[in-house]
């Protein structure tokens, strides 16, 4: 788990005269789980975007295996091997659970094999294979925007907040996922606000504010130190 | 920490009459058929209005089809297509009028040869004109109303001038190939052989659009990138390219439909395209933007009307395509088949 699969260096962005990203440096390690955690406005959503293409990096770096992805457009960089659940889920709410799952595999249809693992971890999309994913519920659509990105084996994952306001129950589910996700030794790269979730998941963490990041370790250093957590986001959580 | 409960959940079923209801614009057709069989005095009449009917819907629906493509899905109002529709028909006439040989011929075989090399010359030249027309004329203003109906009106016109350059300002007599001419009778009717050709070719088209849209990766992306382009984009697919080849199929069908109507006309013009514009936006809008089954239903609901109203009170088909569709939108705002819903 040494080495790294995304790098971004000095990542600038802007949107439209706001300067958004002012030089991010972050390592993402092979194989284990990166939070990038901070409080709202501090740039992370911006930078999964930036990664993905989605906003145009006007200075820096960013490589994916060694090899650059900035500036190219974002069908080239998922095509690299980048599964992207975005902040809105992105669900395709016209289309049927089955024809989003569909459109989510490179390859003409998902391996049933892969099918199997996504509706062992998300029974509610079997349930509702061809029902418009439009009806689903905000737990089922966010469900269906971690299945989609997953459907496929991928280099790296990158998911944004995927615990916003959904019901323990379906935190809960979607922990179990993403545990398991990462016992295949996926590398994952996850904003998540819900610190709780956020411990039980990650390897390493970087925290950013106003558009860089301002620290960086592993999990369980940040975890350890109430006074750390207090110091870079404000958390007035009990060290455990 | 307590353990969460399973999420489980389970379906239950609409009633049937909540089941139906999307599908109710279908019965339509048949309705207006079994209205019209009540209406018509003599069968015979009822029949020919009928099949004169289905096959100007079926015209309609192979010009429109194309449209509702580019206005539907890609939400760009192109007034350009009335050119293309136009450039379609002087392309397949110069070609049917360089195959007299065959076109006179007593053969059906060689007789649709001719056609269908009218109509493919007339496909690839207006899907050149609408991949040219798309980069320089389209490209720029995606997004903006105002600026496309200013921009492709432009468009139309100096197309419509290019047209006068290359064929000249006078309009051109096309005669239908020799076994396509005349009719065949059928209980009574009268059945002309060239609007039985119509109907095969729309239906043939309406089952081949379809089939793509609703059961191919390529009418996925279609239909997803119209309701979000930048997820499709992040799951790895050049939606910029597959928009433009939306909009070159759209172009190339609106060839299709000019062939098809010169010969259903049999005389063109430059502006024959820009006068069937009306009955394609009243088709699209009536049908629901985006849906390929909706334009369907209304071209044929406006062709049978436009017949039947004709005949039973000739002076009311002037008027009866706008009150059809002030009644279907009255009944159904978003069209009877709407697909882009989920655009704000």
């Amino acid at each position: 788990m040494s080495d790294a699969i995304l790098t971004l260096s000095g990542v600038k962005t802007d949107i439209a005269q706001y300067h958004i990203l002012h030089g991010v440096d972050l390592s993402v390690p092979r194989g284990g789980v990166t939070m990038l955690l901070g409080r709202n406005g501090a740039g992370k959503t911006s930078t999964l975007r930036t990664i993905m293409g989605l906003w145009k990096p006007r200075g820096g770096e960013i490589t994916l295996d060694g090899a650059r992805i900035d500036g190219l457009p974002p069908s080239q960089i998922a095509r690299r091997g980048i599964g992207f659940v975005p902040e809105d889920m992105g669900i395709f709410s016209d289309l049927t659970v089955d024809e989003n799952l569909r459109l989510a595999a490179l390859a003409d249809r998902p391996s049933p094999e892969r099918l199997d693992w996504v509706f062992a971890a998300f029974p509610a999309l079997k349930t509702f294979l061809h029902s418009t994913a439009g009806n689903l519920s905000g737990g089922q659509k966010q469900m269906l925007s971690i299945a989609r990105a997953v459907v496929e084996d991928r280099a790296l994952y990158l998911i944004d907040e995927p615990s916003k306001g959904l019901a323990p129950a379906i935190v809960a589910t979607l922990a179990r996922a993403l545990r398991d996700l990462k016992s295949r030794g996926a590398s994952i790269l996850m904003v998540e606000q819900n610190f709780s979730l956020a411990r039980a998941l990650g390897d390493t963490a970087a925290v950013m504010d106003d558009g860089k990041i301002i620290w960086a370790g592993t999990m369980a250093e940040l975890s350890a130190d109430a006074a750390l957590q207090d110091r870079l986001m404000g958390l007035k959580l009990e060290a455990t | 920490m307590t353990a969460a409960p399973e999420h489980a959940p389970t379906i239950t079923h609409l009633p049937l009459s909540e089941r139906l209801k999307p599908w109710l614009p279908i019965l339509l057709v048949p309705v207006l058929i079994i209205a019209g069989y009540l209406a018509i005095p003599q069968t015979s009449s009822w029949l020919t209005l009928t099949v004169s009917g289905l096959a100007m819907g079926m015209m309609i629906f192979v010009i429109a089809s194309g449209m509702t493509l580019v206005f539907g899905l890609m939400d760009v109002i192109n007034f350009g297509h009335g050119a293309f529709i136009s450039f379609g028909a002087f392309v397949g006439t110069s070609v049917l009028l360089a195959l007299t040989s065959w076109t006179g011929a007593p053969s059906l075989m060689l007789n649709l040869l001719a056609v269908s090399a009218a109509i493919l010359a007339a496909m690839a030249v207006t899907g050149v004109i609408g991949w040219g027309f798309e980069r320089v004329i389209v490209r720029p203003v995606y997004g903006s109303h105002l600026k496309q109906i200013l921009v492709t009106m432009g468009g139309l016109i100096v197309a419509e001038q290019m047209i006068y350059v290359i064929w000249g300002g006078t309009e051109i007599v096309i005669l239908r190939p020799d076994t396509l001419k005349g009719a065949i009778t059928f209980l009574g009717a009268t059945l002309e052989k060239y609007r039985l050709v119509a109907v095969a070719v729309g239906l043939v088209l309406f089952l081949v659009m379809r089939g793509v849209l609703r059961h191919t990766k390529l009418g996925l992306i279609v239909r997803a990138g119209v309701e979000n382009p930048e997820m499709v984009q992040a799951l790895g697919y050049n939606i910029t390219r597959v928009f433009v080849g939306v909009f070159v199929a759209g172009s190339a069908l609106a060839g299709l439909g000019g062939v098809m109507w010169a010969l259903y006309q049999e005389i063109i013009t430059a502006q024959m395209g820009n006068e069937i514009m009306i009955l394609v936006f009243i088709v699209v809008i009536i049908g629901g933007l985006g849906s390929v089954e909706g334009c369907f239903i209304g071209a044929l609901t406006v062709g049978l009307m436009q017949n039947y109203v004709a005949f039973l009170e000739p002076k009311l088909a002037l008027i009866s395509n706008i009150a059809l569709m002030v009644a279907i939108l009255m009944w159904r705002p978003m069209g009877m088949v709407p697909v882009v819903k989920a655009k704000g």
